[in-house]
């Protein structure tokens, strides 16, 4: 990479250059896109809801969830995690003028500090599925990578991937291995409950007749089943306590993607309270767990791919029109193509297991997530391309330039989109949660989209940073950032700027 | 040894000139300061050894299977056995204090790092080595806990606490001792929480039960009450059912041993980082301050290190005495102390443990000074000098001796024979790390690592002149 490209898409300490940016563009587009799945989980629409939903076969509201599950789920995340991987590169080569601290030191607090964040976004506006707070883990967990050249990093990426699958293969094995227990222990019981009924024919214990004087009835029928239970368990008849857990816990298993309709009223019922102690009360657990058990499972692994490969296709000049314009389209092309059939993989066999996820682990011996980290990469990569390609086209313009100025703004974006739903669904504010359907879902993120574009497109023409952006940065650097850009570097019209741009 | 440029006796005579009039010097990795850089690094490398050895006294009954059932055995019992002592010593002066000194010394292990390393122009900067050398530890941990199976591993857990604590190399002992004091604070507060949880089960549990004998009528939150607390009994009661099939599955071969450990050993990385971390990082911070202040470089009084032993020892190990009657009456009846204190002793775990702590290191210190015992401090030195593998021979060969995949001793000795086993490592340790560092630079893992953060095999015999290792 020369100097002057990486000069070029230095994002501090200079006048916000009226060049599009292809990871300004990236970032818009994840974060206004990223919403229609998020919301899910904002607005309460459960698991169980979307297991249902993929159950289905037809239906306009299952049709868009999997369009939106093909294009959207876990892409978005990813695309900011390209981002991200890029930026950190790009932080450690760009000039930091004025603070005196070295760019690692200034990396190395932008982190911490994007920790803190990210603490605040999932405690505080109640977000339990933040991603700052990942991310600065990640950027203190690769920072090592941003000096590895390209083979390594490439090498890396598809070890990362490939770890993906297994982990996910393991925890279906785990399942599968459960069950095969639980098949074992079902025909021990049905041993045992023959055994069982001799017993009671042939025994001719005291304790029967003493009984068959009286009427016969229900109190008969408890009192038989306690006998035979006492002799069974005196013949060494019953399960252990260890072989009960066993067959619990795949009783459990077994209920994975069935909605638990209780579960879940209990839950929009403790959301729709009208206290914030309360509400935050009950998110706490899911905020704790998302930021520890499911980042040291899965987390970790899916965003160091994605982080890595944002870092690779920045040495590559990836983004920074080092291909044609028809090798862009080539690899958005090949991208889409190929996260399409892994995506179709993974949700067909979703559909099945679904439907009944006894007979999945009993006929299937690979679960569907299996390619899931496989399509999250091919996906993101392919609208990646096709992002840089839009640029470099210069088609669009307007409308890149409306998304870039989104991605921007994108700390600040994030932030205002926790704040806007945090108000709105949870009991504390209008209290929405789980009281909308996925149609009254989508047509609130356009809603929200559309406050946010604005927002991003006015705070652009007048200030330096975004609000959350000028703060982050004045904490890293330990000064006051200027903020308000002076009067003759106020863009004169957003059309003039789009014009002229390129 | 003697002839030894780092000799103890050497560096003392050239300290004791300075005692009196150097009172704290601040560590600036900007000014290169006086004090004679070979002795610094001698004193800490004897607490860190000091400290590793003494992480086998809290670690060994991990090793060798002691669990509630045993626990409540010797405690239950008379209190004049062999056992019962041990226990009641090992709690009172040592409980977390190893972890502490350690978790002080690795602090002060980060500035030695970031201090002795020169930017080069164009090459990767000091944060990128560093960087770089705590996610290969972070390996090295997840090996620890999962290729070797100690599942106490710490190295994870340092690896990633290193990351935080560079932000705050350049910071003065003042804010490190707040940092440090606040950290505490939060790790105190979190474990306040569940405690009044568990608190409140038995309250409302004695609460209903009175309702109950005085014939009232119970109300639906009452009725439960009534079943919760059993049922919290119950649960934390040890149970011996799981217990035995733990020592079947620990005395099996590797594959039995692994499972068994998996569920516990993830479980364990994702709550001590998650939950735990305060308990590292307070000593951490607490620990780059006294290295900045000198405490741990041989440049304070001895008059104060005297006074920090007096206070570090005197009130740390009545309050360690208490601490420990405290969570013995809490693991044999929980009920009545539920009833009895409002705050749990736990709560004194920090202090007591930052007292003990200073208190060691004051000791061994004024030991050095002394120059009572040269060739034991040397030797300490040398463990501490090598830390990182003796860390991980410690995971050899207690997992040797205990796992069924070894000799199997796995639930076969009693408490305080435990210790016997501790004595010989130390001494194997204390050996072959003098033997070792005649002819090397580094321990062996100490060169692997350095190697991988290098990314280039690093020279490891010694050529004249001993240089010397930052450690873990």
């Amino acid at each position: 990479m020369d100097e002057r490209s990486i000069r070029t898409y230095s994002p501090y300490y200079q006048p916000s250059s009226s060049r599009i940016d292809s990871l300004d563009l990236i970032k818009g587009i994840a974060l206004l896109f990223g919403l229609f799945v998020s919301v899910y989980v904002w607005g309460g629409f459960t698991d169980g809801l979307q297991y249902e939903l993929i159950g289905k076969s037809k239906g306009a509201r299952h049709i868009i969830y999997v369009a939106l599950s093909f294009f959207l789920e876990g892409k978005m995340r990813g695309l900011i995690s390209i981002a991200f991987g890029a930026g950190m590169v790009l932080f450690m080569v760009s000039p930091h003028k004025g603070s005196g601290l070295s760019n690692a030191e200034l990396l190395v607090r932008r982190n911490l500090w994007l920790m803190a964040f990210g603490l605040f976004n999932a405690f505080i506006f109640l977000w339990p599925q933040d991603i700052l707070f990942h991310l600065g883990i990640m950027g203190l967990l690769l920072f090592p990578f941003c000096r590895m050249n390209a083979r390594g990093l490439m090498i890396a990426v598809v070890l990362l991937i490939l770890i993906g699958g297994v982990k996910n293969y393991w925890y279906f094995a785990d399942d599968k291995h459960a069950y095969n227990k639980y098949l074992v222990l079902q025909s021990l019981e049905k041993k045992f409950s023959k055994d069982s009924a001799a017993r009671m024919k042939t025994n001719d214990s005291t304790l029967f007749k003493k009984r068959q004087a009286g009427p016969v009835g229900i109190a008969d029928s408890v009192f038989n089943q306690k006998v035979a239970d006492s002799l069974a368990k005196k013949a060494g008849d019953t399960l252990t306590r260890k072989q009960k857990d066993e067959k619990q816990a795949w009783e459990g298993i077994a209920k994975k993607y069935s909605r638990d309709a209780k579960a879940d009223s209990a839950n929009n019922k403790a959301l729709q309270q009208n206290n914030y102690a309360k509400n935050w009360n009950h998110l706490l657990q899911n905020i704790k767990s998302r930021e520890s058990g499911w980042f040291y499972r899965n987390g970790v692994w899916e965003f160091s791919a994605l982080i890595l490969l944002g870092m690779l296709l920045l040495k590559i000049g990836f983004f920074n029109n080092r291909f044609t314009s028809s090798q862009y389209m080539l690899m958005a092309f090949a991208g889409i193509i190929l996260g399409l059939a892994c995506g179709w993989y993974r949700l067909h066999f979703h559909h099945l297991a679904v439907q009944n996820y006894a007979e999945f682990v009993k006929s299937r011996s690979l679960p569907h997530t299996v390619l899931w980290s496989f399509e999250r990469a091919f996906m993101v990569f392919g609208i990646a391309a096709k992002m840089v390609w839009l640029v470099q086209k210069g088609i669009f313009r307007k409308l890149t330039g409306v998304f870039a100025d989104v991605g921007k703004l994108a700390l600040s974006n994030y932030l205002l989109q926790s704040i806007l739903l945090s108000v709105f669904f949870y009991g504390y504010g209008m209290g929405y949660f789980g009281r909308l359907s996925t149609f009254r879902l989508y047509f609130l993120v356009v809603e929200v989209s559309i406050i946010q574009v604005v927002f991003s497109v006015l705070w652009t023409r007048y200030f330096y940073y975004g609000p959350a952006e000028w703060l982050l940065h004045s904490v890293i650097h330990k000064r006051k950032l200027p903020f308000l850009k002076r009067e003759n570097e106020i863009r004169p019209t957003l059309e003039k700027e789009l014009h002229t741009a390129i | 040894m003697q002839t030894d440029n780092t000799n103890p006796a050497t560096s003392y005579t050239t300290n004791t000139g300075n005692e009196y009039e150097v009172m704290t010097i601040k560590i600036n990795p900007s000014v290169p300061h006086p004090v004679d850089k070979a002795d610094r690094i001698q004193t800490v490398d004897l607490i860190r050894g000091f400290a590793l050895l003494g992480i086998l006294l809290m670690n060994i009954p991990g090793f060798g299977g002691v669990d509630g059932m045993m626990f409540e055995k010797i405690l239950n019992g008379p209190h004049n056995t062999k056992d019962y002592y041990a226990v009641e010593t090992i709690f009172t002066f040592f409980d977390g204090t190893m972890r502490g000194l350690f978790s002080m010394i690795f602090g002060a292990g980060m500035i030695l790092f970031t201090m002795n390393k020169k930017e080069v122009p164009g090459g990767p900067s000091v944060a990128e080595y560093y960087y770089r050398r705590l996610l290969w530890l972070v390996a090295f941990g997840l090996l620890n806990q999962y290729v070797l199976l100690w599942f106490g591993d710490i190295l994870f857990f340092y690896g990633l606490m290193g990351m935080i604590l560079y932000a705050f190399r350049n910071s003065s002992p003042k804010v490190l001792w707040i940092l440090g004091l606040v950290c505490m604070g939060i790790g105190v507060f979190k474990g306040i929480g569940p405690y009044q949880e568990q608190r409140a089960t038995r309250l409302n549990y004695v609460a209903a039960k009175a309702a109950e004998k005085e014939k009232k009528k119970l109300t639906p939150e009452q009725e439960e009450a009534l079943n919760a607390w059993p049922e919290y009994e119950k649960n934390n009661k040890p149970d011996s059912a799981r217990s035995a099939e733990r020592i079947t599955q620990m005395r099996g071969n590797y594959a039995s041993v692994w499972k068994q450990l998996l569920p516990g050993s993830a479980g364990y990385e994702i709550g001590y980082t998650y939950d735990g971390l305060w308990d590292m990082l307070c000593m951490m911070f607490i620990g780059m301050a006294l290295f900045k202040v000198g405490f741990f470089s041989n440049e304070v009084r001895g008059s104060t290190y005297l006074m920090v032993l007096l206070l570090g020892y005197g009130l740390g190990i009545t309050l360690g005495y208490y601490f420990y009657k405290g969570i013995e009456s809490n693991f044999l009846r929980p009920g009545p102390y539920f009833d009895a204190y409002r705050v749990p002793h736990s709560v004194l775990f920090d202090l007591r443990r930052l007292l003990l702590c200073t208190g060691h290191a004051s000791l061994l210190m004024l030991v050095y000074r002394s120059k009572m015992v040269p060739w034991l401090m040397k030797a300490l030195a040398n463990v501490g000098q090598m830390a990182f593998t003796n860390y991980l021979v410690q995971s050899i060969l207690c997992t040797l001796f205990f796992y069924g995949y070894g000799f199997g001793n796995y639930y076969k000795l009693s408490f305080h024979q435990l210790y016997y086993v501790v004595f010989v490592i130390w001494i194997v340790q204390l050996i072959y790390s003098s033997i070792w560092l005649k002819y090397f630079k580094f321990g062996p893992f100490e060169w692997i690592w350095r190697s991988l953060t290098y990314w280039k095999k690093q020279p490891m015999k010694i050529a004249n002149q001993k240089e010397p290792s930052s450690g873990i």
